[in-house]
């Protein structure tokens, strides 16, 4: 089923309109095959309000996300719970990532994962149920970058995974 | 003098060589052509000017627009929700035409329970649902929020027939009405107000369950006359809920009854503040019009909270009276603080005004009303002295503008933090808000038809506005933060956008309802271009003064796009037509780079090519005028001989033909080049901008080119320059300081750069 979404997105400019605030979720998860480094890089942006908001539903009231606040604790909670809705399978075979950092960028924050010694990916698989816990109307899109070509895909509750082949 | 003639005639003698060439090689007829060049004006695009808006970008000499006073009595049922108001339009037919109807818009339609509006989005059902989302979307009874209208007659009661299409009512004038002729009539509705946080909306209420208690936000809560003029005739597109609004100018003098324990303000003057202020209130208030630097409280937050905890079964009736508006909205509420502060604009005053409930403390009483006094400023200073007497921010959980009175978010959280994110974000959106009075409340442009000429202008001005309020308030900004932290404004923060899937971009000049990425569109692109125009294309000066010049052309005014391109235009000497074309109208993007960089060195010319020339001009080596030769390094006639000795040394015959020519004093000052670089730089992306790039020689300086955008008007690939340098270039670099948007910075540097991905740079720092 090919999604097209009619509704108000912002494909990869990450602001909330200031004005007539309407009520639209949606993350962007770079994720690049870099050949050279045999590596999978990851950068996962998220509304700083919404990932608090799951943070705090899921976990404990209190958490906050700012910066300079709480860095280290926080980050094992989004870790977790990354490694639980983010799941990346290269030539069949789920792959572990390891987290490097998150900054923060006006409303949002970015999150990096790297993967090591990947192999050439012939077929690649993603799964994102980013924050479709907490929001109904969430939507996550992802883009692949292997080989020079980019490849963008919206991922909804109803169909939370996408395959590809190179 | 023959030898100067020579020098003259070979060029000719080049091209008409070329031309034969090109003729002789061609085999079959090739097909003609439309104009495709990306400098051709934009006559085909804009409608033609006319008696009614001129070639210039100016209201013509038959300029009309329509007016349209209201009278109106309304009253708020506080316990049921619901607003009941009688009004008398009054329309003025200004227009050469005759009229046979009018158009009236009723906007809340879009809420009525058989509302068209949720029948126009697409998505899809999820298979695990929240409790509260499934019983909003199938188990509860839909809303009904629509008018009721329970008369519409004239002013002796007799009813006029008319019709309701969804959110536009057709009214059947007793007579035709010609031109001069004003036509009043009367329509009599009650509708539910709106929970705005729970259904959404520019307007309606906020419900505090701790307090029982609501604020009002109102607006679009009249049937209101639609704008009748010389572009679109009737403006009747319906409100389907995202394309904004198109509105006559006009007076109101509007009554409203509220519960008498109610602090109320909204457009207009307040015209019998004496009866609804309290004494203490009065005194408040007339400390507040002498008072410039801090704002003055007139119903403190303790006042507030007591007001709060108990329900007047009284009334008060606020009376309001404003001129020359196009719309009316009034705030209401027992729960809400108010304060003022007065800020000079030109050689008025003006009242800047707050309005917020205890939870928005203390964020708002720092910053809401210095924030409405700098916006005033900026904007004033940009296009206008503002011309009405205030300007009011109210607190509520979305951003929406009206003349004199505008609804914002921001409040801390309820564990009283203040994150930078909301801050920021209440201080822009009150900027934002408030500069909604310049663009469209007075230069009243179609915001049904075209959302970025209110939206992309006035995000440009907030643009400015934000620095000037980090400037004036540097204890607003956040430790670490130097300057207002902007994420519309700055060239390179388009990029993002305009580099994604074409699929999903639409031109700045589509109607709004049908774009995706309504939010750049709108607002980021246009106020991005606005911006490029004014710090790289036009320069602040040029700028200034046509987007003054445009802003008093237009005030009070409905401008079009087409007012707004030519104006810039008219007012500046630049021609723009290439720029306009390109970001508005289409959904090109900037992509420059270089391509080659050749370095030679000027000799005297060998003698084979000598002889070589001589021939192919029909004449002998000895009658050849003297020339010299560049000759590239690396090539088959270089030697390293050549980079050791200087420009005169390799090439004798310049050396004579100085000596010649320039007596010894002047030779003194003369300065020959060493080194000939012939640069050709490329344009993948389709976009035109001007060429800007920075030579950093051997010896440490840099000096900076800005080649003006007509450099791409014979050649939309590629374009070569020549520098002649006496010192060494050791790198060329295409857009420093990132002015044009360019999606692709790996090719603008020569030697090439190789760019750290975003992740590596991150990865490095930590």
């Amino acid at each position: 089923m090919v999604l097209r979404v009619v509704l108000l997105i912002t494909f990869l400019l990450f602001t909330k309109i200031n004005e007539f605030k309407h009520e639209f979720y949606f993350s962007l998860t770079e994720i690049e095959y870099v050949k050279e480094k045999k590596a999978i890089q990851i950068i996962s942006k998220v509304f700083t309000d919404d990932l608090e908001t799951m943070l705090r539903k899921r976990l404990n009231e209190n958490i906050v996300l700012d910066f300079g606040k709480d860095e280290k604790g926080v980050n094992q909670y989004i870790v977790n719970y990354y490694r639980d809705k983010l799941v990346i399978a290269i030539n069949d075979e789920k792959m572990e990532y390891s987290f490097i950092g998150k900054e923060y960028e006006e409303d949002s924050v970015l999150i990096y994962f790297e993967i090591n010694d990947v192999p050439e990916p012939t077929t690649m698989e993603i799964t994102n149920q980013i924050l479709f816990d907490t929001f109904d109307a969430q939507q996550n899109i992802i883009k692949i970058k292997h080989n020079k070509e980019i490849k963008n895909y919206i991922l909804v509750p109803e169909r939370t995974s996408q395959f590809l082949d190179f | 003098m023959k030898k100067l003639f020579a020098i003259l005639l070979m060029p000719v003698f080049f091209i008409s060589l070329n031309v034969n060439a090109q003729e002789e090689s061609g085999s079959e007829p090739k097909k003609g052509h439309y104009n495709t060049n990306k400098f051709r004006q934009l006559y085909d695009e804009f409608a033609t000017p006319n008696m009614f808006r001129t070639g210039s970008g100016a209201p013509g000499p038959e300029y009309y627009q329509q007016q349209a006073d209201y009278k109106m009595d309304l009253r708020l049922d506080d316990e049921k929700a619901r607003l009941y108001g009688f009004e008398t339009i009054t329309y003025h037919n200004n227009s050469p035409d005759e009229l046979k109807y009018l158009w009236v818009q009723l906007d809340q339609n879009m809420r009525a329970k058989d509302s068209k509006t949720p029948l126009i989005s697409s998505g899809s059902v999820s298979s695990l649902q929240r409790t509260s989302s499934f019983v909003g979307n199938y188990v509860k009874e839909r809303f009904d929020g629509g008018f009721n209208i329970e008369q519409v007659t004239d002013t002796n009661g007799d009813p006029l027939p008319h019709i309701i299409n969804q959110t536009m009512m057709r009214i059947e004038l007793p007579k035709t009405m010609n031109t001069g002729d004003t036509f009043s009539f009367q329509i009599k509705w009650w509708y539910n107000i709106n929970d705005h946080v729970k259904d959404g909306g520019r307007s309606g209420y906020e419900y505090f369950p701790e307090s029982d208690n609501r604020i009002y936000v109102m607006a679009q809560f009249y049937p209101r006359m639609a704008v009748y003029n010389d572009v679109e005739g009737w403006q009747n597109s319906q409100f389907w809920g995202r394309d904004e609004f198109a509105l006559p100018f006009g007076n109101f003098e509007v009554n409203i009854t509220v519960p008498a324990d109610h602090v109320l303000d909204g457009t207009g003057r307040l015209t019998n503040r004496e009866e609804v202020y309290s004494r203490d209130m009065m005194k408040r208030y007339n400390k507040a019009l002498k008072t410039y630097d801090e704002p003055v409280l007139i119903v403190t937050q303790e006042e507030a909270e007591k007001a709060a905890l108990t329900k007047s079964t009284n009334t008060k009736t606020w009376r309001l009276y404003a001129e020359n508006v196009r719309d009316f909205g009034w705030a209401t509420s027992r729960m809400l603080i108010q304060d003022m502060m007065a800020v000079k604009i030109g050689n008025k005053d003006v009242m800047a005004v707050s309005m917020y409930p205890p939870v928005a403390n203390p964020l708002w009483e720092d910053w809401s009303t210095k924030a409405v006094a700098s916006t005033l400023e900026t904007y004033s200073r940009m296009t206008f002295d503002y011309p009405y007497h205030k300007a009011i921010s109210v607190n509520a959980p979305m951003g929406m503008e009206y003349p004199m009175i505008c609804y914002n978010f921001g409040r801390p959280r309820p564990d009283g933090t203040i994150p930078d994110r909301t801050k920021y974000g209440m201080i822009g959106v009150i900027i934002h808000e408030v500069g909604h009075n310049f663009f469209p409340m007075i230069v009243n442009s179609d915001e049904r038809q075209w959302t970025w000429m209110d939206e992309g202008l006035n995000t440009f001005v907030q643009y400015l506005a934000q620095q000037d309020f980090g400037q004036t308030y540097p204890e607003a900004l956040s430790p670490g933060d130097k300057e207002f932290p902007s994420r519309r404004g700055p060239a390179k923060k388009i990029v993002p956008y305009m580099s994604g899937n074409q699929s999903y971009i639409a031109p700045i000049m589509s109607k709004g309802l049908n774009t995706y990425q309504f939010g750049n569109n709108a607002y980021g692109k246009p106020a991005t271009g606005l911006n490029i125009l004014r710090e790289t294309i036009m320069g602040r000066e040029l700028f200034d003064y046509a987007f003054k010049e445009y802003a008093q052309r237009w005030m009070f005014k409905h401008p079009t796009p087409e007012d707004f391109f030519r104006t810039m235009e008219d007012a500046s000497a630049v021609d723009l037509d290439w720029f306009w074309r390109g970001w508005f109208y289409s959904t090109d993007f900037t992509d420059i780079g270089v391509k080659e960089v050749k370095k030679m060195y000027v000799i005297d010319a060998p003698k084979e090519v000598i002889a070589e020339r001589a021939e192919s001009f029909g004449v002998k080596p000895e009658d050849f005028p003297p020339v010299v030769y560049l000759v590239e390094e690396g090539s088959d006639e270089f030697t390293e001989e050549i980079k050791n000795r200087t420009t005169l040394e390799n090439a004798p015959t310049l050396n004579e033909y100085l000596m010649d020519n320039f007596t010894e004093e002047e030779r003194a000052n003369l300065k020959t080049p060493k080194y000939i670089y012939s640069i050709t730089f490329d344009k993948p992306g389709g976009l035109v901008m001007p060429l800007i790039a920075e030579y950093t020689y051997e010896d440490g300086t840099k000096e900076r080119v800005q080649y003006p955008a007509e450099i791409w008007r014979f050649n939309d690939n590629e374009v070569n320059k020549t520098i002649a340098s006496d010192k060494k270039i050791i790198s060329i670099e295409v857009d420093p300081d990132e002015e044009t948007a360019d999606i692709d910075t790996s090719n603008n540097s020569w030697p090439k750069k190789i760019e750290q991905s975003k992740f590596d740079q991150f990865k490095s720092k930590n």
